[in-house]
């Protein structure tokens, strides 16, 4: 499926067909909406390289129209925050979803969940009037990011730091105004160079990499960055990639993106990040993040052991990052066995207990060893 | 009569979207793709017009007969109208 997958790509990408042979829609669409890539198909359509109906080509027509129409609200709705921050002088940031969009051959193809921006902790309070005054609602405030929702489906997530405070990579990204440049001299707007630009989409990958997993897109993003930045400072880049521990995951990726999608030569170690990422869709899946907690449990316990460790640590997370998930706590922490309370009862009710449960009893130790492997050969935890 | 400034032309993939912003991205519902003729009309209508007005912007770039430009253009703005789209 992986080798169909890119190859699909690889046909869109120079518009042409490798060969004659028609992939079937019905099989191809769930793994390319596992992967947000769903807009590619459309234009695998057109290059005749699928085989569908005509049911199959309108609901695929509906969908290509329905991305472009997200597409053009989303970039509509990113000028009117950005003229609205800048009217009030909010310096901000955007993160890489609007950028790498216009890189993509066309933007709908780089499908968007939600539009990421950064602001000092400062200014929350001012934006969020901000984006009340735009018509948002508040969905989520706290933590790392507070969430606004307008209808029908934008969402923007005003981040106070780059990378969650959970993460180890959130350290390298501690101070990040320091390398944010103004773009002009006619909005609050400010950028990162190309290469911190290039550094964050590949630490941003890594963090959901070292979580649930990374997906196909992971790997587009840093095809199309690197085809459209060809003179990025390289020795700048080996630097600060030795210093995020991220140099060996980074040329796993960026040897996938070229293999892939310009045809170079991959190694074995390559071809096993790249199945992990085919089955790990674009946020990655429930299990390897299971899978991932329990491998960095010392191997000298019993399986049994760890995953016992894994569920009490799920239902009694560290009071770090319980304030992340209730801000609230930061100020009245006498309150954490209350929400620990609240999160059980809310986790049995929407039937996550069950489900995490489940695939906790799937997964053997030849799972746990085989995700260690595929995490050695990226250097990531 | 022109079009409200909640909406916005823009073109994506070669599509022609008309997109809701502020407000009117609340209260609208539905999508709205226009043919180039459409396009055209729309931006002629981002200042106030009326229909002779468009009829004649109309056949001075497309060749196309008066009876024809005329009738075009009134679907359009009757199209508009349904939707309230217009100031």
């Amino acid at each position: 499926m992986l080798d169909t997958m890119t190859s699909i790509l690889y046909g869109v990408i120079h518009s042409k067909i490798e060969n004659n042979h028609l992939v079937d829609y019905k099989t191809v669409y769930p793994l390319f909406k596992f992967h947000s890539l769903e807009p590619f198909l459309e234009y695998a359509r057109r290059l005749k390289l699928l085989n569908l109906t005509e049911i199959e080509k309108n609901q695929l027509n509906k969908m290509h129209k329905t991305a472009i129409y997200k597409t053009a609200i989303q970039e509509e709705e990113f000028i009117q925050i950005k003229k609205a921050l800048s009217k009030d002088f909010v310096p901000f940031l955007s993160l890489k979803g609007p950028l790498i969009r216009k890189l993509y051959p066309s933007p709908e193809m780089r499908t968007m969940a939600d539009l990421d921006i950064i602001v000092q902790k400062k200014d929350l309070k001012k934006v969020k009037n901000i984006m009340m005054s735009l018509g948002y609602v508040v969905k989520q405030q706290g933590g790392n990011h507070d969430i606004y929702y307008k209808k029908p489906f934008m969402n923007v997530e005003i981040h106070r730091n780059m990378i969650d405070k959970s993460y180890e990579l959130s350290k390298y990204y501690k101070n990040i105004w320091t390398k944010a440049i103004l773009k002009d001299n006619f909005s609050t707007e400010h950028i990162l160079s190309d290469e911190d630009t290039y550094l964050f989409i590949i630490a941003h990958s890594a963090k959901h990499y070292g979580a649930g997993g990374t997906g196909i897109r992971s790997v587009c993003d840093i095809y199309f960055y690197l085809k459209a930045f060809k003179n990025l400072d390289d020795n700048y880049i080996r630097n600060e990639l030795s210093n995020l521990h991220l140099t060996k995951y980074e040329h796993h990726l960026k040897s996938l993106a070229l293999g892939w999608f310009e045809h170079e030569p991959l190694q074995e170690e390559d071809i096993i990040v790249g199945e992990y990422m085919l089955h790990s869709g674009v946020y990655g899946v429930q299990r390897n993040a299971v899978v991932s907690s329990i491998a960095l449990e010392s191997e000298v316990r019993s399986l049994r052991y760890r995953k016992w460790k894994f569920l009490l640590k799920r239902a009694f997370p560290s009071y770090q990052n319980m304030k992340s998930l209730f801000p609230s706590l930061t100020y009245l922490p006498f309150l954490l066995p209350l929400f620990y309370f609240y999160r059980i009862i809310k986790a049995l009710l929407l039937g996550k207990v069950v489900s995490q449960t489940y695939e906790l009893k799937k997964i053997k130790e030849v799972d746990v060893k085989s995700h260690q492997k595929i995490k050695e050969i990226t250097g990531r935890k | 009569m022109k079009v409200k400034k909640e909406f916005m032309l823009r073109e994506i993939a070669g599509n022609l979207v008309v997109v809701p912003v502020g407000q009117a991205a609340i209260e609208f519902n539905g999508i709205i793709n226009l043919n180039e003729i459409g396009a055209f009309l729309w931006t002629q209508m981002i200042n106030d017009t009326n229909l002779d007005l468009l009829v004649d912007s109309l056949l001075s770039t497309y060749e196309t007969s008066f009876e024809i430009a005329r009738k075009d253009v009134s679907e359009f703005i009757k199209k508009l109208e349904d939707a309230n789209l217009l100031d």
